[in-house]
């Protein structure tokens, strides 16, 4: 059966990253399976209103107040209005959120279980439990988690930090990776084999922020440079601590032999990454880690520390753990990459079609439906009934916390009574699907 | 959170039934191989953990469990002293401005005796913790010139600062005088997080204050000395300030940490009594002990849910597979799914 669905999340395009990413490509290959996908986000610059992406992806930007790295400002029922008039617009079933930062994401969950509709929230990211920060998104993602119909994470790393952080049933939460287009990440094709004795270039990518790992970085790049007279580097990305490689590289006199790009767009990633032998990554977190995915699919042998879902990514053939985040390990885990290189023992010609086979957003979009079809076989007549929303949200946490989160659903029981008054339903104008031209996949083939 | 080990149990006793044993390989932790496994499977040994810590949630002190390490305590208590001498020292400018505001001290002769009382120190700590210091002839010097233009800025500064606000009226300069005590307490008190990180003890570990928290200093001594009637109040007023503020903070490190801690608060002590009499002093001062005996007990008391919950041996013998060379002590929940530090060894 066909779904309407709803991606909402504050982060898309024109903004780019993992998760606007993994909402474009889930969506598009939904699409492709035969069932009718929007996007809803806030409103970038001048980019307010609806807009069409490839495919007919339509995307409503909504225009909301952002207020700080792109999330809007958080006030629970303030875009409850228009979120319900789109959610009726679109004859939507199931609204998908991403992102435990995102505040659009966590009131639409709310507005769409007033409204009745199933829920269904994806986390990208692990997040302690010591900072205030992430005290109050943990507190925040228990209140709008509480009558969720199903919760998916990028590895299981990201489950069980999930599951600790909001108490959700375990079987409520699946997991389903991340995946990169094999076709957009092809390895540079060599006439002859290329000899790793004459020189190496290793590759970093990522923003130059503290929890990626631009500390260790600048003191291991010195080292290996000092190990291995024929090493060279290319550094790309920008953050906070550019300035602290401009001045390693003027210290350790390596301009000839560490480059520094700066920020890349992403359609040049794949060309920065082929003229490397080695990818290196020392992030300091990482919950599913999708540009070791993109590295290996270019051929390059992955040296990486085993922080969050980075071990479960790739096979042990593809990668050199780092086992502490230190710059010894790092520095002997890409010794050994070097060596395994020199000596031939592994051979990278075969990563591209491996990880073409492991990862790809068929299979995401796919495995993704049917966490969808599980929530309708699996269905309860009281699962949105306001009554027994409210029930659990009386009984989910703790003695303060629980009135709170009782007081704000009745609240928008309120605001949706109101608005069913003011601008009743029959008075919204349905939108009209885009034509769906649903290619002959085997699955949407099922589907259909 | 009740039943879902049950039923997970059940959902996967039908995964190991005898049939399944036989056809389906074990479960293993990667997402690159799909496996015959739904989607929403989980980690048989993440389930026993999610038990473990119900039940600690029920009983965190339960026989058998981690206990709870009493010397965190220490590092909590400290946490909070540093923030009172912080709040202590501040303090002092109060002291000064009400001796001369209020009183009508003779401010030449206040500032000769703390001069006098930092000069002493000074000395001392030059003979005597010399070598541990390094102390160069030149470096001496040049504190002493740099001391020498503090103190002509300063003279020529004074009628200047002391004009400044006059007109302003002298509630509106109380109210912006306490909001900038309170903003430069802040700014001057360490971050919790990284007084826990570093492990110096409380006597090394006083930090040289930011840019931020000595402009505010300065400007809170700004605005109280235009209440002040002369110039000379001023200069003296703020050369006071500026050496129990900045420079006595630095110095006292060198010395008995406690005796120096109770002499300035029976210093101030005395100040409020004379003040405001005995028993606004005894409200104060009990406000002063609850804060540093009681909330750091208090904050301690709450740490017991979470502190060192032990993430499951199950769990960690199966990530260890992976990672062999983890260290021995058991993962914590509350720090498990944290940044790691980076090791810049």
């Amino acid at each position: 059966m066909p779904y309407n669905i709803a991606m909402i999340c504050d982060f898309f395009y024109p903004q780019l990253g993992g998760v606007e990413f993994h909402i474009y490509h889930v969506a598009q290959k939904l699409m492709q399976l035969g069932h009718s996908v929007i996007i809803i986000t806030h409103a970038y610059q001048d980019r307010i209103g609806i807009r069409y992406l490839t495919n007919g992806l339509k995307v409503y930007h909504v225009p909301f107040l952002v207020l700080v790295r792109s999330t809007t400002f958080p006030t629970i029922f303030s875009s409850f209005p228009i979120i319900r008039n789109i959610l009726i617009r679109e004859q939507i079933q199931i609204v998908h959120s991403h992102g435990s930062v995102s505040t659009l994401a966590h009131e639409s969950i709310v507005h769409a279980n007033t409204m009745g509709l199933r829920t269904v929230f994806t986390d990208h990211s692990l997040y302690g439990f010591r900072s205030l920060g992430s005290i109050l998104v943990n507190k925040l993602l228990t209140f709008t988690l509480t009558n969720i119909d199903r919760v998916i994470c990028v590895s299981n790393t990201c489950k069980e930090n999930m599951i600790i952080r909001t108490n959700l049933e375990p079987e409520k939460v699946s997991v389903i990776p991340n995946a990169v287009i094999s076709q957009d990440f092809k390895p540079r094709e060599m006439s002859e084999k290329k000899d790793y004795s004459k020189s190496i270039t290793i590759v970093v990518i990522g923003r130059l922020f503290p929890n990626k790992g631009a500390d260790l970085l600048t003191k291991l790049i010195p080292k290996i440079c000092n190990a291995h007279p024929e090493i060279k580097f290319i550094v790309a990305g920008d953050g906070p601590r550019f300035v602290n490689f401009q001045q390693m590289i003027e210290i350790f006199r390596l301009q000839k032999r560490v480059e520094l790009l700066g920020s890349v767009p992403h359609e040049n990633v794949r060309d920065v990454m082929c003229k490397g032998d080695i990818y290196l990554h020392a992030s300091l977190t990482e919950a599913f880690g999708t540009v070791l995915v993109e590295a290996a699919s270019c051929g390059l042998l992955i040296v990486t520390t085993t922080v969050g879902g980075i071990p479960e990514v790739l096979p042990s053939h593809m990668t050199v753990f780092a086992h502490e985040t230190s710059v010894s390990s790092l520095f002997n885990a890409t010794n050994k990459a070097i060596e395994s290189l020199r000596s031939g023992e592994i051979d990278t010609t075969t990563f591209h079609s491996d990880v073409a086979q492991f990862y790809n957003w068929l299979d995401v979009a796919e495995r993704t439906v049917t966490v969808y079809d599980e929530i309708f076989k699996k269905s309860n007549i009281n699962d949105k009934n306001w009554i027994y929303m409210l029930k659990r949200y009386y009984y989910r946490d703790k003695q303060w916390s629980r009135r709170l989160y009782t007081l704000c659903a009745v609240v928008e029981y309120m605001l949706c009574i109101f608005l069913d008054w003011f601008y009743p339903r029959n008075q919204i104008d349905l939108a009209i699907k885009w034509p769906c031209h649903s290619q002959n996949t085997p699955s949407s083939q099922n589907s259909s | 959170m009740k039943h879902h080990k049950k039923k997970q149990s059940g959902h996967n006793n039908s995964h190991n039934s005898n049939r399944g044993i036989l056809r389906k390989p074990r479960w293993k932790r990667i997402l690159w191989q799909r496996q015959p496994y739904p989607d929403n499977y989980t980690d048989l040994n993440f389930l026993d953990v999610l038990n473990e810590l119900k039940k600690w949630k029920e009983d965190p002190l339960e026989p058998g469990a981690i206990k709870v390490n009493r010397n965190n305590i220490t590092f909590i208590r400290n946490d909070f002293i540093r923030f009172y001498e912080s709040a202590m020292f501040t303090s002092f400018i109060y002291i000064t401005f009400v001796l001369i505001y209020y009183y009508n001290w003779n401010p030449i002769r206040i500032t000769l005796q703390t001069s006098c009382l930092i000069f002493i120190l000074l000395f001392i700590i030059h003979f005597f913790h010399s070598n541990s210091n390094n102390n160069k002839p030149s470096s001496t010097l040049l504190s002493i010139k740099s001391s020498i233009i503090i103190v002509f800025t300063l003279s020529v500064l004074s009628p200047v600062l002391k004009s400044l606000s006059k007109t302003t009226s002298s509630d509106s300069i109380w109210t912006l005088s306490f909001w900038m005590t309170i903003t430069y307490i802040w700014t001057i008190s360490p971050l919790p997080i990284q007084s826990s990180i570093n492990e110096l003890g409380p006597d090394q570990s006083i930090q040289t204050p930011s840019n931020l928290s000595t402009n505010l200093l300065l400007a809170n001594m700004a605005v109280l000395a235009s209440r002040l009637s002369s110039g000379r109040q001023v200069f003296c007023f703020l050369l006071i300030s500026i050496q129990l503020n900045i420079i006595l903070p630095r110095i006292i490190i060198f010395f008995n940490h406690y005796l120096i801690f109770t002499l300035l608060n029976m210093i101030i002590f005395f100040f409020t009594y004379l003040v405001l009499g005995l028993k606004k002093t005894l409200v104060i001062a009990s406000v002063c002990a609850c804060f540093l005996i009681v909330l750091p007990e208090w904050f301690f008391y709450w740490q017991k849910y979470y502190k060192k919950f032990p993430l499951g041996v199950a769990l960690k013998t199966d990530k260890q597979q992976m990672n062999p060379t983890t260290s021995n002590e058991p993962m914590s929940i509350l720090t498990a799914w944290d940044t790691k530090k980076s090791i810049l060894d």
